[in-house]
C-alpha cells in the first residue's frame, strides 16, 4: 500500500479513536439539543404557572397618578405617606416603593426604596413604572391609541431585497447574528482541533524520537502529506457531522422556539462554502502548525508557539459586530481576502450575503497562500525535523530558511 | 557483493563542514564498524546513507543503484536517539512501522509475534511501550529495525541501556543476521564490541576519514614492536631491548629493529629464565581510537 495512504489511515484511525475527538464531535450537537430542551422546559414551566404579581408601592404627592395601576403582572399600590409605604415594605407587603414628589413635573425625579440591592432597576419594573407614569400623564389629553403609540412608537420589521427587488427570506435579526457566530465558532473549533492534533502528533513524534525511524522509512513529503490528509479527513468528518446536526437543530429550533430563529433558512450555499472554507482553512493552519511542530522541540513548546496562529484566526471574533453590520465595507473586504481571517469572516458574512467576486478572490488568495506556506514548510521540515534541544529564535529560523 | 557505497560525500552546515569527502563501502555478510568520537560526523553519514538528509557533494549508492524511496525498505535503521509510540500497543507499533517498510500487515504481525517469542517478550505484546522497562523498550526498538528483513541493517549504539544478558542476546542475533548474508553497519563507542563483532571498520574524526579497512590489518599496522613478559627472576640486560616494568608482575620489553620477538624468546630460554607469560603486544582498538581521536583533538 502507498506509504502516504498508510500514514493517512493510521492518523485517521488514531484521531477517530481519541476520546477527546469523540467527545468534542458529539458534545457540541448534544449541547445544542440540551439548550433547546432547557428552553422548552423553562418555557413550559413559565407558561403553566401564571406570572407572580409584583406589588410596587407609591406615594403620589402630585395627585396625578391615580389610574392605570395594573401594569401586566406588576401592581402599583398607592400609599398616603412615605412612612406607610416604608412600613408595608418592611412587612414585605410590597417589593419596592416610589415617592413621586410634588415638583415631579418640573424635574421628573422619583425616589425608589427597596430592600433588595439591584445593580439597576429590573427592566420589567422600569418599563411598568414608565407605562404607569405616561398613561396617567396623557390621561384625557390625547386619544388612547395615540397614547399607546407614544409609549411604543416603533415595531420595526426589516426586509432584505436582492438585486431583482425580491425579499430575501431568512436574513437579518438576532437569529442571523447568533447563527453566524455559532457557525464560525464551529468552523474554528473544527480547524483547530484537526490542525492541533497535527501539531501535537508531530511534536510528540519529535519529542519521543520516533521521527528519525519514520524518516528512515518514508520521505518528509509522504509523512506530512499523510498526516495532513488523515487529520483533515477526521476534521471534515467532524465538520460535516456538525453541519448536519446544525441543520437539524435549526429546523427543530425554528419549529419549537420560533422567535429569533423563525423563518431562518439554512441555504445549501452555507453548507458548500462551509466545507470549502473548512478544507482551505484547515490546510492553511495545518501547514503552519506542522511547521511549528517541526521547529518546537517539545509538545508544550509547540502548543505555546501555536497560540499566535489561534489569535490570528480569531481576529474576526473581536470585530464581529463590525463585520455583521459592515456589509461591503473596506474592513469586511480586507478580512474576507486575508487568508488568515477569511474562513471565519466568510462564515460570519455568508448569512447576510457576500459578493461573488470577494469569495472568488478570497478562495484564490487562500489557495496561493497554502502553496506558498507549503514551500516554506518543506524547508522548515528539512532543517528542523531532526533537530532536538532548544527552540530556535526567529532570527535563527529566518537565517536557516535563507540558507536552506 | 557491495551493499552500501559512499563516494566522496560532503555535508556542510553554514560554514561548518560536518562530513568532508568521505568514501567507504560495505559488503554483504559483513559487520562493518563506523566509529569515531562524539561529533565526528557518524550520524550525519548514516542519515545521508538513509537519504534522510542529502549530501552537498558526492554520492551514496545502495546495491549499485542511486538511492530511491523503494530502496528504503532494504534498510533497517536503529537510530541513537530512539523512541516508539508511547501509547500504542507494542505489537501495533511493530506492525505499523513494518508496513511502512513495505511488509503486509498480516506478514508483519506474524513476524512480530515470532520475534517477541524469541526474545521472551510475547507476554508483553499488547502492553504500551511506556509500560515496559527501558531495556525491554530497547529490545523492541531493535526488533522494529530487523522485523522487515532488511538486507542492510544500520545500528547506532545498539547496546545502550541493555544488561549483559540482553547484550549477549542482541550480539547473537546480529551474528545470525550476518550469517544470513546481511550487512550490519555498527556505529558505537564501545571499542571492545567493535573488536568482538566487526570485520572491517571506518573511523571518522572531524568529518574526515582517519582509518579504513580490515580490523586485523589495522591492528597489526598499529602494533608496537614490544613484548609483555611475566617471568621468575630478572631477565638482565639484553642488547637491542629496553625493559620497563608495567606492574609488579609484568614487564614491557621494547625491541629495536635488529631483534625479533622470536630471537628474544630464544635469548630468555638460553638464560634459563622461567617464563609465565610471553605475549607479542597488540594494541587494542580502544588504544588506537584514543591515540587517533585524542591526538587530533
Amino acid at each position: 500500500m502507498n506509504k502516504t495512504i498508510l500514514i493517512l489511515k493510521s492518523e485517521l484511525i488514531t484521531t477517530l479513536k481519541r476520546k477527546g475527538f469523540f467527545i468534542t464531535t458529539l458534545a457540541i450537537p448534544l449541547l445544542g439539543l440540551l439548550a433547546i430542551l432547557i428552553f422548552h422546559l423553562v418555557s413550559n414551566l413559565t407558561q403553566s404557572t401564571p406570572a407572580e404579581t409584583i406589588r410596587i408601592g407609591y406615594v403620589d404627592q402630585t395627585g396625578i397618578f391615580t389610574q392605570y395601576t395594573a401594569q401586566g403582572n406588576i401592581e402599583l399600590v398607592p400609599y398616603s405617606t412615605p412612612e406607610e409605604a416604608k412600613a408595608a415594605l418592611l412587612a414585605k407587603d410590597i417589593r419596592d416603593y416610589l415617592v413621586i414628589p410634588q415638583d415631579y413635573l418640573a424635574g421628573g425625579f422619583i425616589t425608589r426604596y427597596s430592600l433588595k440591592t439591584d445593580i439597576e432597576v429590573p427592566s420589567g419594573i422600569r418599563s411598568a413604572i414608565s407605562s404607569f407614569l405616561v398613561s396617567n400623564l396623557l390621561r384625557d389629553k390625547v386619544d388612547p391609541a395615540v397614547a399607546s403609540r407614544i409609549m411604543y412608537p416603533l415595531a420595526l420589521a426589516s426586509f432584505t431585497l436582492d438585486q431583482s427587488g425580491h425579499v430575501v427570506e431568512g436574513r437579518g435579526g438576532y437569529g442571523t447574528w447568533l447563527i453566524s457566530y455559532l457557525f464560525s465558532i464551529l468552523l474554528l473549533i473544527s480547524i483547530f482541533t484537526a490542525s492541533g492534533y497535527l501539531l501535537q502528533g508531530l511534536s510528540e513524534e519529535k519529542e519521543n524520537r520516533i521521527m528519525e525511524i519514520l524518516l528512515s522509512s518514508v520521505s518528509t513529503r509522504e509523512l506530512i502529506t499523510g498526516k495532513v490528509l488523515g487529520l483533515g479527513i477526521a476534521g471534515l468528518v467532524q465538520m460535516v457531522i456538525w453541519l448536519l446536526y446544525f441543520w437539524g437543530l435549526l429546523h427543530l429550533a425554528s419549529g419549537s422556539i420560533g422567535g429569533i430563529f423563525s423563518g431562518l433558512q439554512f441555504p445549501p450555499s452555507v453548507m458548500v462554502l462551509g466545507v470549502i472554507y473548512f478544507i482551505l482553512g484547515y490546510f492553511l493552519y495545518a501547514i503552519l502548525m506542522a511547521g511549528t511542530g517541526a521547529i518546537a522541540p517539545t509538545v508544550r513548546e509547540g502548543q505555546q508557539m501555536s497560540v499566535f496562529f489561534s489569535l490570528l484566526a480569531a481576529i474576526p471574533y473581536f470585530l464581529i459586530t463590525l463585520i455583521l453590520e459592515g456589509g461591503d465595507s473596506l474592513v469586511n473586504i480586507v478580512l474576507t481576502i486575508l487568508p488568515f481571517t477569511s474562513p471565519l469572516t466568510v462564515m460570519m458574512r455568508l448569512w447576510a450575503g457576500v459578493p461573488a467576486w470577494e469569495l472568488g478572490v478570497s478562495i484564490a488568495v487562500l489557495m496561493l497562500s497554502i502553496y506558498g506556506f507549503l514551500l516554506l514548510a518543506a524547508r522548515v521540515f528539512r532543517i528542523y525535523l531532526l533537530m532536538y534541544g532548544k527552540t530556535p529564535s526567529w532570527r535563527e529560523i529566518i537565517r536557516s530558511l535563507r540558507q536552506a | 557483493m557491495q551493499t552500501v557505497e559512499v563516494e566522496n560525500v560532503t555535508k556542510t552546515y553554514g560554514s561548518r563542514t560536518v562530513v568532508d569527502r568521505v568514501s567507504f563501502s560495505t559488503a554483504s555478510r559483513e559487520i562493518f564498524g563506523l566509529i569515531g568520537p562524539n561529533g565526528a560526523g557518524k550520524t550525519t553519514c548514516i542519515r545521508m546513507i538513509m537519504d534522510i538528509i542529502k549530501p552537498d557533494a558526492g554520492e551514496v549508492r545502495l546495491f549499485g543503484q542511486k538511492f530511491t524511496g523503494e530502496l528504503k525498505r532494504q534498510i533497517g535503521y536503529l537510530p541513537e536517539e530512539r523512541g516508539l509510540y508511547r501509547k500504542r500497543p507494542i505489537v501495533e507499533s511493530m506492525v505499523y512501522l513494518a508496513t511502512l517498510k513495505g511488509m503486509t500487515a498480516a506478514e508483519a504481525r506474524k513476524k512480530a509475534e515470532s520475534w517477541l517469542e524469541r526474545v521472551n517478550l510475547q507476554a508483553h505484546r499488547h502492553k504500551k511501550i511506556e509500560e515496559l522497562s527501558h531495556g525491554m523498550a530497547q529490545i523492541i526498538q531493535f526488533l522494529v529495525t530487523i522485523l522487515h528483513e532488511p538486507r542492510v541493517i544500520i545500528l547506532d549504539e545498539p547496546f545502550n541501556g541493555l544488561d549483559p544478558v540482553n547484550v549477549r542476546m542482541v550480539k547473537d542475533i546480529i551474528l545470525e543476521l550476518k550469517e544470513e548474508g546481511r550487512t550490519i553497519m555498527l556505529s558505537t563507542h564501545r571499542m571492545n564490541e567493535v573488536e568482538e563483532l566487526c570485520d572491517r571498520i571506518f573511523m571518522i574524526n572531524r568529518g574526515q576519514q582517519v582509518l579504513y579497512g580490515d580490523l586485523d590489518e589495522i591492528k597489526s599496522r598499529f602494533r608496537k614492536n614490544s613484548v609483555l613478559l611475566e617471568c621468575q627472576g630478572d631477565p638482565g640486560e639484553i642488547v637491542g631491548v629496553r625493559i620497563r616494568r608495567l606492574n609488579s608482575t609484568t614487564l614491557e620489553l621494547s625491541l629495536d629493529g635488529d631483534i625479533t620477538p622470536q630471537q628474544l624468546l630464544e635469548t630468555l630460554v638460553a638464560r634459563r629464565i622461567v617464563i609465565n607469560r610471553f605475549e607479542v603486544a597488540t594494541p587494542s582498538l580502544n588504544d588506537i581510537f584514543i591515540q587517533i581521536a585524542g591526538g587530533r583533538k
